[in-house]
Formats: structure tokens, C-alpha cells, sequence
């Protein structure tokens, strides 16, 4: 293989693909989170789907973070995809994973009837294959910064 | 007098490091992804059959088209716990010798056409309802989706840098 070949020429075309994919990422995370907002708003009493004050103020928090984290996200994108500054896309990643078990005890304490098992194989299942993608990247950024 | 271009002795070569080290995380999380997608596809389809049976035989009724969806998904299912099991394969592999990249890359291809297909079938079948279902499951789907997508881009990074004869 010649010297100037191999992965520091792929470098750039992984970062942008890894900025492009974080883009939709960042989208999707938003919209999901807007059509949840729009399921629970406005926060009343006599709410559409039957739940505690306490679960809808937790959905309605969530909500607000995930639209948060979802907008650094885009915005750490465009940056990677101009200046190749990729430190909003980590700060995006690592909260969004950072807010994985911290979710998933106030559910535990939240909703106790569901029974604490299922509610933590849910939580380990459905977290782990939505939470591979951020750290997929998280690691692929740090071989960048170490190569 | 002008710089010369050389190999310093002692530096390390950089495009034979990083390549490495990246086949290692996407081995390890291709596995895990390989397990979790078995798990869930398995407990998908189980709960598709057990369904289908508290519903009754479909000889003694029409087949209505939630029927044809259940049987879909169901099919969908068994689909996604075979690429599973085979992309937990690759990825051992790919883990162990480092090398043999190909399988891993085509099980996510495989997994990459079978969520296509796990999207379009109800498009298909519900099209009065496409937005409502596009806002709902198509969400969730992409971020399904990013890590196999990511897979399949850094895989072929990689066939590119490494072009086998």
C-alpha cells in the first residue's frame, strides 16, 4: 500500500459522512420528540392518554432535552461539515447517552406498575440499539483525534 | 534549502494504525447491534404469532388487510433474526482476525434493505394514513437505521483504502 494512502486520506470522507448521518440523526431525534409534545400538549388535567401529572411533567422535560440535544446535534454538524470542529457533536452524543440511565430510573420510579424487569429490559434493548449510533461515532472521533 | 519529504524512522505509520483500531469498534458494535437486533426481531415475531393465535384460525374468517400486515411483519421478522445471526458471525470475525470485513458489510446491507422493506410494506398497505404513519415510525426508523448506514460508509472507506484482487 503507498505511504500516503489508506485511512488518513479516508478521513475526510468519513467525517463528512459521519456529520451528513448525524445531521438526519439529529433530525429525527427532534421530530419524534415535537410529535410526542404534540400527543401530550397542553399539559391538563383531564389528559388524552391516561397518565400521572408527574409522567406527563417527565415526558414534557424529556421533550424539551431531546429537542435541545437534537438542535446541538444539527448544529455540530454543520460545523464538522465546514470547519471539521466536531466538539458539539460529541457534547450532543454524550448527553443523549449520558441521559439513557438517568431516564431510566425516574421510570423506575415513576412507573413502578410496570414492574422494574421489563421496565429494564426495555430501557436496555430499545437504549442500546438507539444509543450505538452516537457511540459508533463517539469512538470513531476519538481514532481520529489519536491516529 | 527546500524540506525533503521523508519516513521518519522512528514515527508510526499512520494509515496502518487507524484502520485497525476503526475495524475493532465496528466489529465490537456490529456485534452488539447483531445481538440486540436478534433479541428484538425474535420478540417481535413471537408476539406476531402469539396474536395471530388469540385471534383465531384465519380459515374461519376474511382476511382483512391488518392480516396481510401481521404476516408481513412476521416474515420481516424471521428476516431480521437470520441477518442477525449472521452479522453476529461476521463480526466475531471481523474481531478476531481483523481482516474479513465483507461479511459484516454485507449483513448490514442486508439489514439496511429488509428496514427499507419493514417501512415501505405499510406505506403499501395503509396509503390513506402515510403521513400519520411517516411521523410516527419513519422517526424512529432513521435512527434505527444510522448505525447500519454508518457501518456500510466506514466499511467501504475501508475497501476503498484496501482493494482487495
Amino acid at each position: 500500500m503507498p505511504y500516503h494512502t489508506g485511512a488518513t486520506t479516508a478521513w475526510p470522507r468519513i467525517l463528512r459522512c459521519i456529520a451528513i448521518l448525524t445531521l438526519l440523526y439529529g433530525a429525527a431525534v427532534i421530530g419524534e420528540a415535537v410529535s410526542t409534545a404534540l400527543i401530550i400538549w397542553p399539559l391538563r388535567r383531564i389528559p388524552k392518554i391516561p397518565a400521572t401529572p408527574g409522567l406527563y411533567w417527565f415526558w414534557a422535560i424529556g421533550c424539551a432535552l431531546m429537542v435541545a440535544i437534537g438542535t446541538t446535534l444539527i448544529w455540530g454538524a454543520a460545523r464538522l461539515l465546514r470547519s471539521a470542529s466536531h466538539h458539539l457533536i460529541l457534547v450532543g452524543f454524550w448527553t443523549l447517552i449520558a441521559l439513557w440511565p438517568v431516564g431510566t430510573l425516574i421510570s423506575l420510579f415513576i412507573q413502578p406498575a410496570l414492574g422494574y424487569f421489563n421496565l429494564l429490559m426495555a430501557s436496555v434493548l430499545h437504549g442500546t440499539a438507539r444509543n450505538l449510533f452516537p457511540f459508533l461515532v463517539i469512538l470513531l472521533l476519538r481514532a481520529h483525534r489519536l491516529r | 534549502m527546500e524540506p525533503q519529504l521523508v519516513i521518519p524512522l522512528d514515527g508510526t505509520d499512520q494509515p496502518t494504525t487507524s484502520w485497525p483500531r476503526i475495524l475493532r469498534i465496528v466489529a465490537a458494535l456490529s456485534f452488539i447491534f447483531a445481538l440486540i437486533a436478534t433479541v428484538n426481531s425474535a420478540d417481535a415475531f413471537h408476539s406476531i404469532i402469539k396474536r395471530s393465535v388469540s385471534q383465531g384460525s384465519l380459515s374461519l374468517r376474511s382476511i382483512s388487510v391488518a392480516d396481510k400486515y401481521q404476516a408481513s411483519r412476521g416474515l420481516l421478522a424471521i428476516a431480521h433474526v437470520g441477518i442477525g445471526v449472521f452479522m453476529l458471525v461476521a463480526a466475531f470475525r471481523l474481531w478476531r482476525n481483523g481482516i474479513s470485513y465483507l461479511p459484516v458489510m454485507m449483513a448490514a446491507r442486508l439489514w439496511l434493505a429488509i428496514w427499507l422493506l419493514n417501512i415501505a410494506v405499510p406505506l403499501y398497505l395503509f396509503r390513506q394514513s402515510m403521513l400519520e404513519y411517516i411521523s410516527s415510525r419513519a422517526l424512529e426508523g432513521i435512527i434505527a437505521a444510522a448505525f447500519p448506514l454508518m457501518i456500510v460508509l466506514t466499511l467501504r472507506e475501508y475497501s476503498k483504502s484496501h482493494p482487495q484482487p
